[in-house]
Protein backbone atom coordinates (compact mmCIF):
# COMPACT_ATOMS: atom_id res chain seq x y z
CA UNK A 1 0.00 0.00 0.00
CA UNK A 2 1.19 3.52 -0.68
CA UNK A 3 2.78 5.20 2.32
CA UNK A 4 0.49 8.24 2.28
CA UNK A 5 -2.64 6.09 2.04
CA UNK A 6 -1.39 3.79 4.78
CA UNK A 7 -0.61 6.71 7.06
CA UNK A 8 -4.18 7.98 6.72
CA UNK A 9 -5.54 4.50 7.43
CA UNK A 10 -3.48 4.15 10.59
CA UNK A 11 -4.60 7.49 11.95
CA UNK A 12 -8.30 6.83 11.38
CA UNK A 13 -7.99 3.26 12.71
CA UNK A 14 -6.49 4.53 15.95
CA UNK A 15 -9.19 7.20 16.22
CA UNK A 16 -11.90 4.60 15.63
CA UNK A 17 -10.46 2.45 18.43
CA UNK A 18 -10.58 5.50 20.71
CA UNK A 19 -14.14 6.38 19.75
CA UNK A 20 -15.42 3.30 21.57
CA UNK A 21 -13.63 4.16 24.79
CA UNK A 22 -10.55 5.93 26.07
CA UNK A 23 -7.59 3.64 25.67
CA UNK A 24 -3.84 3.20 26.24
CA UNK A 25 -0.99 2.25 23.93
CA UNK A 26 -0.89 -1.51 24.35
CA UNK A 27 -4.69 -1.85 24.17
CA UNK A 28 -4.83 0.23 20.98
CA UNK A 29 -2.29 -2.10 19.39
CA UNK A 30 -4.26 -5.16 20.49
CA UNK A 31 -7.56 -3.70 19.21
CA UNK A 32 -6.26 -2.54 15.86
CA UNK A 33 -3.78 -5.27 14.93
CA UNK A 34 -6.37 -7.82 13.68
CA UNK A 35 -7.19 -5.31 10.94
CA UNK A 36 -3.93 -3.55 10.19
CA UNK A 37 -0.34 -4.50 10.99
CA UNK A 38 0.89 -2.12 13.67
CA UNK A 39 3.89 -2.06 15.99
CA UNK A 40 4.93 0.14 18.91
CA UNK A 41 7.24 2.24 16.79
CA UNK A 42 4.50 2.78 14.18
CA UNK A 43 1.92 3.75 16.78
CA UNK A 44 4.14 6.21 18.63
CA UNK A 45 4.47 8.83 15.86
CA UNK A 46 0.79 8.41 14.95
CA UNK A 47 -0.28 9.25 18.50
CA UNK A 48 2.07 12.22 18.48
CA UNK A 49 0.72 13.51 15.17
CA UNK A 50 -2.89 13.08 16.32
CA UNK A 51 -2.10 14.90 19.56
CA UNK A 52 -0.40 17.76 17.70
CA UNK A 53 -3.35 18.12 15.35
CA UNK A 54 -5.77 18.20 18.28
CA UNK A 55 -7.47 14.95 17.35
CA UNK A 56 -6.88 13.41 20.75
CA UNK A 57 -6.12 14.43 24.32
CA UNK A 58 -3.76 12.70 26.74
CA UNK A 59 -4.15 12.12 30.47
CA UNK A 60 -2.40 9.98 33.05
CA UNK A 61 -4.08 7.38 35.23
CA UNK A 62 -2.43 5.65 38.14
CA UNK A 63 -2.51 1.94 37.57
CA UNK A 64 -0.75 -0.72 39.71
CA UNK A 65 1.40 2.00 41.28
CA UNK A 66 2.63 3.32 37.96
CA UNK A 67 1.35 5.92 35.53
CA UNK A 68 -0.43 4.86 32.39
CA UNK A 69 -1.07 7.27 29.55
CA UNK A 70 -4.66 7.29 28.33
CA UNK A 71 -5.78 8.78 25.05
CA UNK A 72 -9.19 10.37 24.55
CA UNK A 73 -10.69 11.33 21.20
CA UNK A 74 -11.66 15.00 20.71
CA UNK A 75 -14.32 16.69 18.56
CA UNK A 76 -11.63 17.21 15.93
CA UNK A 77 -10.84 13.51 15.96
CA UNK A 78 -14.49 12.55 15.49
CA UNK A 79 -14.66 15.00 12.58
CA UNK A 80 -11.62 13.35 11.06
CA UNK A 81 -13.31 9.93 11.11
CA UNK A 82 -16.44 11.37 9.47
CA UNK A 83 -14.37 13.06 6.80
CA UNK A 84 -12.57 9.80 6.11
CA UNK A 85 -15.86 7.89 5.75
CA UNK A 86 -17.28 10.55 3.42
CA UNK A 87 -14.14 10.55 1.30
CA UNK A 88 -14.21 6.78 1.20
CA UNK A 89 -17.67 6.76 -0.38
CA UNK A 90 -16.19 8.44 -3.44
CA UNK A 91 -13.29 6.04 -3.48
CA UNK A 92 -15.71 3.09 -3.27
CA UNK A 93 -17.54 4.37 -6.34
CA UNK A 94 -14.27 4.51 -8.27
CA UNK A 95 -13.39 1.05 -6.98
CA UNK A 96 -16.72 -0.38 -8.19
CA UNK A 97 -16.15 1.18 -11.61
CA UNK A 98 -12.63 -0.22 -11.88
CA UNK A 99 -13.82 -3.65 -10.77
CA UNK A 100 -16.67 -3.67 -13.25
CA UNK A 101 -14.87 -2.31 -16.28
CA UNK A 102 -11.19 -2.89 -15.68
CA UNK A 103 -10.90 -6.29 -14.02
CA UNK A 104 -11.07 -9.79 -15.46
CA UNK A 105 -9.12 -11.37 -18.28
CA UNK A 106 -10.64 -11.65 -21.68
CA UNK B 1 17.46 -8.78 27.91
CA UNK B 2 15.37 -7.36 30.73
CA UNK B 3 13.36 -4.14 30.74
CA UNK B 4 16.05 -1.98 32.34
CA UNK B 5 18.71 -3.15 29.86
CA UNK B 6 16.36 -2.54 26.94
CA UNK B 7 15.53 0.99 28.09
CA UNK B 8 19.19 1.79 28.74
CA UNK B 9 20.15 0.66 25.25
CA UNK B 10 17.26 2.62 23.75
CA UNK B 11 18.32 5.71 25.68
CA UNK B 12 21.81 5.39 24.28
CA UNK B 13 20.47 4.95 20.75
CA UNK B 14 18.34 8.09 21.14
CA UNK B 15 21.34 10.02 22.42
CA UNK B 16 20.88 12.89 19.97
CA UNK B 17 17.17 13.35 20.55
CA UNK B 18 16.13 16.36 22.67
CA UNK B 19 15.94 15.30 26.30
CA UNK B 20 12.18 15.66 26.79
CA UNK B 21 11.46 13.80 23.54
CA UNK B 22 13.82 11.05 24.64
CA UNK B 23 12.17 10.74 28.03
CA UNK B 24 8.70 10.58 26.49
CA UNK B 25 9.84 7.78 24.19
CA UNK B 26 11.38 5.85 27.09
CA UNK B 27 8.19 6.21 29.16
CA UNK B 28 6.13 4.98 26.24
CA UNK B 29 8.26 1.87 25.80
CA UNK B 30 8.42 1.24 29.52
CA UNK B 31 4.62 1.32 29.64
CA UNK B 32 4.38 -1.02 26.66
CA UNK B 33 6.60 -3.60 28.34
CA UNK B 34 4.78 -3.28 31.70
CA UNK B 35 1.41 -3.77 30.01
CA UNK B 36 2.67 -6.89 28.25
CA UNK B 37 3.93 -8.32 31.54
CA UNK B 38 0.56 -7.59 33.12
CA UNK B 39 -1.00 -9.41 30.18
CA UNK B 40 0.74 -12.58 31.41
CA UNK B 41 4.05 -12.50 29.62
CA UNK B 42 7.44 -12.86 31.25
CA UNK B 43 9.73 -9.84 31.24
CA UNK B 44 12.06 -11.49 28.72
CA UNK B 45 9.15 -12.31 26.43
CA UNK B 46 7.73 -8.80 26.65
CA UNK B 47 11.08 -7.23 25.78
CA UNK B 48 11.60 -9.82 23.03
CA UNK B 49 8.38 -8.70 21.35
CA UNK B 50 9.76 -5.19 20.86
CA UNK B 51 11.41 -4.35 17.56
CA UNK B 52 15.19 -4.10 17.25
CA UNK B 53 16.51 -1.02 19.04
CA UNK B 54 18.23 0.23 15.87
CA UNK B 55 14.92 0.17 13.97
CA UNK B 56 13.01 1.91 16.76
CA UNK B 57 15.65 4.64 17.12
CA UNK B 58 15.83 5.25 13.38
CA UNK B 59 12.07 5.57 13.09
CA UNK B 60 11.76 7.92 16.06
CA UNK B 61 14.61 10.11 14.80
CA UNK B 62 13.15 10.18 11.27
CA UNK B 63 9.79 11.29 12.63
CA UNK B 64 11.20 14.06 14.80
CA UNK B 65 11.20 17.43 13.00
CA UNK B 66 14.65 18.89 12.38
CA UNK B 67 14.12 22.12 14.36
CA UNK B 68 13.95 20.09 17.57
CA UNK B 69 17.44 18.73 16.91
CA UNK B 70 18.76 22.20 16.18
CA UNK B 71 17.53 23.66 19.45
CA UNK B 72 18.97 20.67 21.32
CA UNK B 73 22.33 21.13 19.62
CA UNK B 74 22.41 24.79 20.56
CA UNK B 75 21.53 23.93 24.15
CA UNK B 76 24.25 21.29 24.51
CA UNK B 77 26.95 23.47 23.00
CA UNK B 78 25.91 26.31 25.25
CA UNK B 79 26.15 24.11 28.34
CA UNK B 80 29.55 22.83 27.37
CA UNK B 81 30.98 26.32 27.14
CA UNK B 82 30.31 27.18 30.75
CA UNK B 83 30.50 30.94 30.25
CA UNK B 84 27.88 32.21 27.82
CA UNK B 85 28.87 35.87 27.98
CA UNK B 86 32.48 35.06 27.25
CA UNK B 87 31.36 32.98 24.28
CA UNK B 88 29.23 35.86 23.00
CA UNK B 89 32.10 38.34 23.30
CA UNK B 90 34.47 35.95 21.57
CA UNK B 91 31.92 35.42 18.82
CA UNK B 92 31.61 39.18 18.26
CA UNK B 93 35.37 39.78 18.36
CA UNK B 94 36.09 36.95 15.98
CA UNK B 95 33.41 38.16 13.59
CA UNK B 96 36.15 39.95 11.63
CA UNK B 97 37.33 36.50 10.65
CA UNK B 98 34.22 34.38 10.47
CA UNK B 99 31.83 36.80 8.76
CA UNK B 100 33.93 37.11 5.57
CA UNK B 101 34.63 33.39 5.65
CA UNK B 102 30.97 32.50 6.04
CA UNK B 103 29.94 34.93 3.29
CA UNK B 104 32.60 33.49 1.01
CA UNK B 105 31.31 29.98 1.70
CA UNK B 106 27.76 31.12 1.01
CA UNK B 107 28.79 32.79 -2.26
CA UNK B 108 30.69 29.70 -3.38
CA UNK B 109 27.67 27.58 -2.56
CA UNK B 110 25.26 29.78 -4.49
CA UNK B 111 27.61 30.05 -7.49
CA UNK B 112 27.79 26.28 -7.47
CA UNK B 113 24.00 25.93 -7.46
CA UNK B 114 23.73 28.66 -10.12
CA UNK B 115 26.28 26.93 -12.37
CA UNK B 116 24.51 23.60 -12.17
CA UNK B 117 21.19 25.33 -12.80
CA UNK B 118 22.68 26.98 -15.88
CA UNK B 119 23.81 23.59 -17.20
CA UNK B 120 20.26 22.29 -16.91
CA UNK B 121 18.85 25.45 -18.52
CA UNK B 122 21.36 25.20 -21.38
CA UNK B 123 20.32 21.62 -22.05
CA UNK B 124 16.66 22.64 -22.27
CA UNK B 125 17.54 25.61 -24.51
CA UNK B 126 19.36 23.18 -26.80
CA UNK B 127 16.17 21.12 -27.08
CA UNK B 128 14.17 24.23 -27.99
CA UNK B 129 16.77 25.45 -30.52
CA UNK B 130 17.11 22.13 -32.30
CA UNK B 131 13.37 21.57 -32.26
CA UNK B 132 12.63 25.02 -33.68
CA UNK B 133 15.32 24.63 -36.37
CA UNK B 134 13.84 21.28 -37.43
CA UNK B 135 10.34 22.78 -37.71
CA UNK B 136 11.55 25.78 -39.73
CA UNK B 137 13.57 23.56 -42.06
CA UNK B 138 10.61 21.23 -42.66
CA UNK B 139 8.30 24.19 -43.29
CA UNK B 140 10.76 25.62 -45.80
CA UNK B 141 11.12 22.42 -47.82
CA UNK B 142 8.05 22.95 -50.14
CA UNK B 143 9.28 26.43 -51.16
CA UNK B 144 12.82 25.23 -51.80
CA UNK B 145 11.50 22.28 -53.77
CA UNK B 146 9.95 24.65 -56.35
CA UNK B 147 13.12 26.65 -57.01
CA UNK B 148 16.08 24.43 -56.05
CA UNK B 149 15.19 20.76 -55.40
CA UNK B 150 18.72 19.82 -54.27
CA UNK B 151 18.46 22.46 -51.52
CA UNK B 152 15.22 20.86 -50.33
CA UNK B 153 16.93 17.46 -49.97
CA UNK B 154 19.78 19.12 -48.09
CA UNK B 155 17.26 20.85 -45.81
CA UNK B 156 15.52 17.54 -45.15
CA UNK B 157 18.84 16.02 -44.14
CA UNK B 158 19.53 18.89 -41.76
CA UNK B 159 16.02 18.64 -40.35
CA UNK B 160 16.66 15.00 -39.46
CA UNK B 161 19.97 15.90 -37.85
CA UNK B 162 18.22 18.62 -35.82
CA UNK B 163 15.50 16.22 -34.66
CA UNK B 164 18.18 13.74 -33.63
CA UNK B 165 20.07 16.41 -31.72
CA UNK B 166 16.83 17.62 -30.07
CA UNK B 167 16.09 14.11 -28.81
CA UNK B 168 19.64 13.65 -27.55
CA UNK B 169 19.69 17.02 -25.77
CA UNK B 170 16.29 16.28 -24.25
CA UNK B 171 17.66 13.10 -22.73
CA UNK B 172 20.67 15.03 -21.52
CA UNK B 173 18.40 17.68 -19.98
CA UNK B 174 16.29 15.08 -18.18
CA UNK B 175 19.41 13.30 -16.89
CA UNK B 176 20.87 16.61 -15.71
CA UNK B 177 17.72 17.68 -13.86
CA UNK B 178 17.48 14.27 -12.22
CA UNK B 179 21.12 14.53 -11.15
CA UNK B 180 20.50 18.00 -9.80
CA UNK B 181 17.54 16.85 -7.69
CA UNK B 182 19.55 13.93 -6.36
CA UNK B 183 22.43 16.22 -5.44
CA UNK B 184 20.03 18.53 -3.62
CA UNK B 185 18.65 15.54 -1.66
CA UNK B 186 22.12 14.36 -0.72
CA UNK B 187 22.95 17.86 0.43
CA UNK B 188 19.79 18.14 2.53
CA UNK B 189 20.57 14.78 4.18
CA UNK B 190 24.10 15.94 4.86
CA UNK B 191 22.79 19.07 6.61
CA UNK B 192 20.46 16.97 8.77
CA UNK B 193 23.38 14.61 9.45
CA UNK B 194 25.31 17.49 11.00
CA UNK B 195 22.69 17.61 13.73
CA UNK B 196 21.73 13.97 13.97
CA UNK B 197 24.51 11.55 14.64
CA UNK B 198 23.43 8.22 13.19
CA UNK B 199 23.63 5.30 15.59
CA UNK B 200 25.27 2.33 13.96
CA UNK B 201 23.20 -0.56 15.26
Amino acid sequence: MEIQLKRGFYEVCVLAALKQEDSYGYKIIKDVSPYIEISESTLYPILKRLENSDCLAVYNVEHNSRLRKYYKITENGIKKIDEFLLEWEDITKVYEYIKEVGAGNE
Amino acid sequence: MNKIEFLQKLELALDRLPENERNKTLLYYSEMIEDRIEDGKSEEEAVGEMEAIGIIAQRIIDETPIHKFVSEKIKTTAYKSSNKTLMAILLILSSIIWVPLASAALIVFFSFVFTIGMFVLTAYLLVVTFGASAIILVLGIPYMFISKPYLAILALGFAFICIGCAILSFRLAVALSKGFTKLALVFARWIKGLFVKKEEA
